[in-house]
Parts: structure tokens; C-alpha cells; sequence
């Protein structure tokens, strides 16, 4: 691996992580971005991430079809249990 | 049909929701899954199943790998995301020409590149690592972004020829991203289409949005919007003959809707066909 190629993963890394720390709340958005068009992007997400937690807990809870996740059987593993398929959830949702 | 055995026609993402109606079509050009789903489990959802009895090309649509992610794949990930493949039989994978995590920190989306040099060889770089490791080639996807990052060397359709050239990747065209682009940044997407070398793309998708506070939201839970549809005809008009994917996923309607709206791209798809010479366009 040169160095030239290495130095610009890490300025990459950098400027991507400003980026992911504006749009997710945990930063300021870096300068040169069009304020309003990245808050609209991190508001989305935060819609997104919302509808997300609601499937979860829908799916959960058993009520798929009230936030439109279908049949969890259609997804489901042959001869395994609800309890089970509440755990996946969780693992593959969070 | 093209090299990677994908015949010209009409297609639907395959999600729960969506199982019926893939199931129902009697003609059915392909379908993707979300890679990441079935890599939980690596069994064949039982929707999907029957799919796969009929001779229907599944496509696994990786979602994670982060290609354009400062860190080279993750050969776990490109090690699940083979298996995949192999157990769906896929004559190839696609995913997004993003990045989704950035060191360490899972954004939760896919996220726009800068159109930079530095970033473009690193995207390289990482989709050569990629397409080593994968068994079937790899197509990459045009994403919608509602912001650009300052500070661009270059526009994102000569971006991605150029990735696409110096790596030989397929495309996903996905004309609805295009669509969202292009109303929201003003820029001309008849000229991207025009700049893109169609002979590369393996796969479009379409799929609906709606506009929100001034800015037109790449949704996949609405209606495919006629602009969508304008530049799908184009597409087509200029030369593209493989298949169409209709994207949903949320906010499901009743199977007739859906119906409907694999309806329109087949008329599309067969009107376009009828067409000899390039449509003349209205740009922007």
C-alpha cells in the first residue's frame, strides 16, 4: 500500500466522518455544505431511523401488518418459534 | 439478454409485501432481495422460494458494503454477501455508489461521495477488492442525495463513467434517484443519461417519491412519478433493452396498484422498443 493512497483514505475518513457526524446529530455540519439541504438530509434519517423502531416494535409485538412489514413468515425459518423471530428482529433492526 | 442472463422485461423488488404480486406476474424479467436480510439467516426466504423454481434471476442488493467508505471492504461482508449469491444462484450483485459507514459510525443511510479524484480512486480501489472476492459480477447504483458536498472536480455522471470504466462494473440505472437529483439540484438528467454508457448497465430501477418542503424525497413508499417514467422512455428510446425493477418499500398498496404500476413500465418498455430514433427530449 503507498503512502500517497493511505494519506488519502485518511483525509476521506476525515471529511466522511464530519459528514456522518452532521447528518446523525453528534456534530456540527461541516462547513462548506449547504446548511439547509443537509439538515433536510438529517432530518429524513431521523424519520427513517423513527419508522424503523416502529416496524420493530410493531413486528415484535406481532401487529406486522399495521406499519405495512407483511407476514413475518415470509421471512421466517421452518419449525422456528415467534419468540425466535422477536430476537432476530431486534438483532437485524437495531 | 444480456451477458449475465438478465432478459429485457418487468420486475419487481422482492419484499414480503411484495411476494404476492412477484409471484402472481406471469411474466417476471427478475427480482433483487436485500442482500443483508438473507444474510441473517443465509436461507432462502420462503416467498422467494418459488421464484427461484420458476427460473426467475434474483439479484441479491447489497446495502452495507460501503464502497465508497474510506476503509476497503470489509471481507466479511464481501465473504456473506458471496454466499448470497451462491445460494440465490444470482447471475450478479448489485449496490450503491455511497458510503455508509465513516470510521466506525454507521450512518443509517446511503450517503452521496464528494466527485473528487481522490475519492474516485479510492472508490476504485474498493470495487476492484470487491469484484475479486465476489463470484458473479458486481453492478453499482446511482443513489439520490438531497445534498452535494462542496468543493467538486467533476460532475457525478463523469464520476461514475469513469468508475465504471477503469473497473468494468455494471450499472444500475436507477432513473427515479436520477429523477430526485435532478429536481432537486437542477441538474439535467436527459445529459447525464446521454454522457452514461448504456451498453454497461445491467438493471434499472424506478421507483416513487414525494416532494416535501421544496425538496422532492426519493421515497420508494409513493407512486412512481411521471418524471420517473419521461426518463425511463428515454432510456429506453436510446437504446437500453434489458430489464426494469419496480422499488417499493413502504407504505404498501393493494396488489392491483402495484399491478398497475408494473403495468405502466411494461407499456413503457414496449413502446419504447417500437421507437427507432432518440426521442427529442425537454432538458431540466
Amino acid at each position: 500500500m503507498d503512502k500517497e493512497s493511505e494519506a488519502a483514505r485518511e483525509r476521506i475518513r476525515s471529511q466522511q466522518r464530519s459528514l456522518a457526524a452532521g447528518l446523525t446529530g453528534a456534530g456540527p455540519i461541516p462547513s462548506g455544505f449547504d446548511v439547509e439541504s443537509v439538515q433536510s438530509a438529517a432530518s429524513a434519517l431521523r424519520c427513517k431511523k423513527s419508522r424503523e423502531s416502529e416496524r420493530l416494535e410493531a413486528w415484535s409485538s406481532g401487529d406486522a401488518r399495521g406499519v405495512g412489514m407483511g407476514s413475518p413468515a415470509m421471512w421466517a425459518v421452518p419449525g422456528t418459534s415467534g419468540s425466535w423471530w422477536s430476537r432476530m428482529a431486534r438483532r437485524w433492526f437495531r | 439478454m444480456g451477458e449475465h442472463g438478465l432478459a429485457p422485461g418487468v420486475g419487481i423488488a422482492w419484499r414480503p409485501e411484495t411476494a404476492w404480486v412477484a409471484s402472481q406476474r406471469a411474466q417476471l424479467a427478475m427480482t433483487e432481495v436485500i442482500a443483508e436480510r438473507v444474510m441473517r439467516t443465509m436461507q432462502v426466504p420462503l416467498g422467494l422460494a418459488p421464484l427461484i423454481r420458476r427460473g426467475v434471476p434474483i439479484v441479491p442488493h447489497g446495502i452495507s458494503l460501503s464502497l465508497g467508505g474510506a476503509d476497503r471492504p470489509d471481507p466479511e461482508r464481501l465473504d456473506a454477501l458471496s454466499r448470497v449469491a451462491e445460494l440465490l444462484g444470482a447471475p450478479l450483485v448489485s449496490e450503491h455508489i455511497c458510503f455508509v459507514r465513516a470510521d466506525g459510525v454507521d450512518v443509517g443511510h446511503l450517503t452521496a461521495l464528494p466527485w473528487t479524484e481522490e475519492m474516485l480512486a479510492v472508490a476504485i480501489e474498493n470495487v476492484r477488492i470487491a469484484q475479486e472476492a465476489l463470484p458473479v459480477p458486481l453492478a453499482l447504483e446511482n443513489i439520490a442525495s438531497l445534498f452535494l458536498w462542496p468543493d467538486a472536480e467533476m460532475t457525478e455522471v463523469e464520476f461514475i463513467t469513469r468508475l465504471l470504466r477503469e473497473t468494468g462494473a455494471q450499472l444500475l440505472l436507477d432513473v427515479s434517484n436520477l429523477y430526485a437529483n435532478a429536481r432537486n439540484h437542477g441538474t439535467d438528467a436527459y445529459a447525464y443519461i446521454d454522457a452514461l454508457p448504456l451498453d454497461q448497465v445491467a438493471y434499472v430501477h424506478v421507483a416513487g417519491g414525494v416532494e416535501s418542503a421544496g425538496l422532492y424525497h426519493d421515497t420508494h413508499a409513493h407512486l412512481v412519478d411521471e418524471g420517473s417514467h419521461r426518463l425511463l422512455e428515454y432510456v429506453v428510446a436510446s437504446g437500453y433493452g434489458g430489464p426494469v425493477i419496480l422499488e417499493r418499500d413502504d407504505s404498501f398498496p393493494d396488489a392491483i396498484e402495484l399491478h398497475r404500476e408494473l403495468d405502466v413500465l411494461e407499456g413503457i418498455l414496449e413502446e419504447g422498443s417500437l421507437i427507432q430514433t432518440p426521442v427529442v427530449a425537454a432538458h431540466g
